[in-house]
């Protein structure tokens, strides 16, 4: 479970999750970034799967990496990770994701972005754990 | 969120954030603004990033804050901060993930009547002929080779290809080509994002305009840079695309662990940053430098293809159209650049993050044509104000490591714009004032209407008063393209 919050930002764009475990918390900014680009979408179910992997030094690094992943395979693979099959987060000397996603493939003509959304950025970026609940806010480049 | 920091009125347009208002600051922070723009300023927390800033190794002087600063991410937007060449560090935050996001002027010898009869079919032309909106591909297919050479050559590349005359070059701050770029510094990611999008505007606050010459603030300078009152006017406001902004990220990232590598203790992980003399320094640099080039690119195919849609509406060439760049500045950019300070001259990198350029008469990086006035500095507006060009002063040299504003700076989110104003809306009460506005999107048109921006005549004003750009012409807009 996960819920999502725009947060205020002069020039660009905050988004905050709050979630019940890690893998919720990244699997939510996923899905929160298709609906900043999208908008509120019930996406139809889609058979096709690709796998993911993402490695960082911290786990905010993690976070910055997977949303810029994800920016990648929407803007040029034209791909939309509708729904996480899977998604793990492991720890040894880097922070490691491994996932898959069911995805539907994009055209710009026939549905177009609402925000050109550049990046994820790490300004002010922390994961923090409070009362067993995962919290972090990341503020998109527009 | 107001921000409620240590501020100290130096003068009437300038204020310090004191050395001692956090722990770490190695130098002041300064902010040009006047006591109405201070108002707007300490709503959002852009000074507590002035603040940052001045924590950041090598920094010289101040950190600086022009008077259209608003929040960013790690460093503010309209900040300046100029570090020692030799022992500071260089951050892709201080640049921005748009590498040289930046605007040209071209002039022309039309004049507003002129344009009347056609200004439908003219701003049809300019929509169709430069591809604007997110994601958006150009006319322009390059293979890897070509790609390579217009990342190391910039302009003169696009010239080669036959869209750029020799005075293109002339007037293009580095000439259209920043030396030290280095393709093979730039990821094949990057590139894969940046290759079709040569000769596209964007989307966000990037715009192409038809504009007026409104008024003449100063004519012997407005004479030299060929602009008249009532002068049809092209701004072109764009950077490196989609090629840029991995660049940025992917040396953030380089950045990151070069924090862990080399000690360094910083505010705000957005500042990541690497000693400039640093392996990952050299590699950022030569990286940025190629996207730089890749931006004047870019806006280069833009201004071959308006220059075609001109052609196209009123059936002359566009040389018998007296279509002339006036300038291109960037004002996204780290510059390797020579700085007098305490007496001495030094070599220093200079991070404009929104900020521009501002050198003043006899600085050889100035063409020949303007450099016994000093450099061409333009500002763009939003679409219902007025955008501005300038000219750099000495006082700029002395004072701002020759750096002044870049544009008039955001005061409302872009998810309030949205909420709040609707895009039909704004788009009538323009065309009502004679402004022909072309968009993807009416979202895309609310979240930049003119109310979310800041006043960029006091803006201007500003910079004048303090004496770091004189103002030149102020021109409005009569045709918008946005993304």
């Amino acid at each position: 479970m996960w819920e999502m919050e725009l947060v205020d930002h002069t020039a660009d764009l905050g988004v905050k999750i709050t979630a019940d475990s890690l893998p919720e918390l990244f699997k939510g900014f996923g899905i929160a970034l298709l609906t900043l680009l999208f908008g509120a979408e019930k996406w139809s179910r889609s058979q096709k799967l690709e796998s993911f992997t993402c490695e960082s030094p911290m786990v905010e690094d993690l976070l910055v990496d997977f949303l810029n992943e994800i920016l990648f395979y929407v803007f040029n693979k034209k791909k939309l990770p509708v729904e996480w099959k899977t998604l793990k987060i492991s720890h040894r000397h880097h922070y490691i994701l491994e996932g898959e996603f069911y995805y539907l493939d994009w055209d710009a003509s026939k549905m177009p972005p609402h925000w050109d959304i550049k990046a994820a950025t790490y300004h002010n970026l922390r994961i923090r754990k409070q009362n067993n609940r995962w919290t972090a806010t990341v503020v998109f480049d527009i | 969120m107001t921000w409620k920091g240590k501020l100290v009125k130096k003068s009437d347009f300038e204020f310090l954030i004191p050395q001692d208002y956090k722990p770490g600051m190695r130098v002041p922070g300064l902010i040009y603004a006047s006591e109405r723009l201070m108002e707007a300023i300490q709503a959002d927390q852009s000074l507590e990033q002035v603040a940052n800033v001045a924590t950041l190794p090598g920094i010289l002087k101040y950190s600086f804050a022009m008077p259209d600063i608003h929040w960013g991410y790690g460093f503010p937007i309209g900040g300046v901060a100029a570090m020692d060449w030799e022992t500071g560090v260089v951050s892709p935050g201080g640049v921005g993930y748009d590498i040289n996001c930046g605007v040209r002027l071209i002039r022309t010898n039309l004049t507003e009547e002129q344009i009347e009869p056609v200004r439908e079919a003219l701003a049809n032309a300019l929509y169709r002929n430069v591809p604007s909106g997110v994601g958006e591909e150009g006319h322009i297919r390059l293979t890897h080779s070509e790609l390579d050479r217009v990342l190391e050559n910039g302009v003169e590349e696009i010239k080669r290809m036959g869209m750029a005359l020799e005075e293109d070059l002339e007037a293009c701050e580095e000439y259209g080509k920043i030396p030290g770029a280095s393709a093979t510094k730039v990821s094949v990611r990057a590139k894969e994002r940046g290759k079709n999008q040569l000769g596209t505007l964007g989307a966000g606050n990037h715009f192409l305009e038809v504009q007026k010459v409104e008024k003449v603030f100063r004519p012997d300078f407005a004479e030299k840079f060929g602009l008249f009152p009532g002068q049809v006017t092209i701004m072109i406001h764009c950077g490196s695309r989609g090629l840029g902004h991995q660049v940025c990220d992917d040396y953030l990232k380089v950045m990151r662990e070069a924090i862990r590598k080399y000690n360094l203790s910083l505010p705000d992980p957005q500042l990541a940053c690497t000693p400039i003399q640093s392996q990952e320094g050299r590699d950022y640099f030569a990286a940025m430098c190629a996207a730089a080039n890749f931006a004047w690119a870019n806006r280069q195919v833009i201004t071959h293809f308006v220059r075609k849609a001109f052609e196209e509406v009123f059936k002359k060439s566009f040389a018998d159209l007296g279509m002339v760049l006036v300038y291109d500045v960037a004002h996204n950019m780290a510059k390797r650049e020579i700085h007098e300070v305490e007496g001495k001259k030094i070599e220093v990198c200079v991070h404009r993050k929104g900020a521009t350029r501002a050198f003043p008469p006899g600085r050889k990086e100035i063409p020949e044509k303007y450099r016994d006035i000093g450099q061409p500095v333009l500002i763009p507006g939003n679409m219902g104000s007025a955008s501005y060009c300038l000219i750099g002063t000495k006082e700029a040299m002395e004072e701002s490591f020759g750096s002044t504003c870049h544009g008039a700076g955001r005061v409302m989110s872009r998810s309030k714009a949205i909420h709040s104003l609707s895009g039909q809306e704004v788009a009538k009460k323009l065309e009502a004032r004679g402004i022909t506005v072309k968009a993807g999107s009416w979202k895309g048109i609310a979240e930049e209407a003119p109310e979310v921006y800041k006043d960029v005549d006091e803006v201007a004003r500003v910079v004048d008063m303090v004496k770091i750009s004189y103002r030149v012409a102020r021109m409005v807009p009569l045709i918008v393209i946005k993304g």
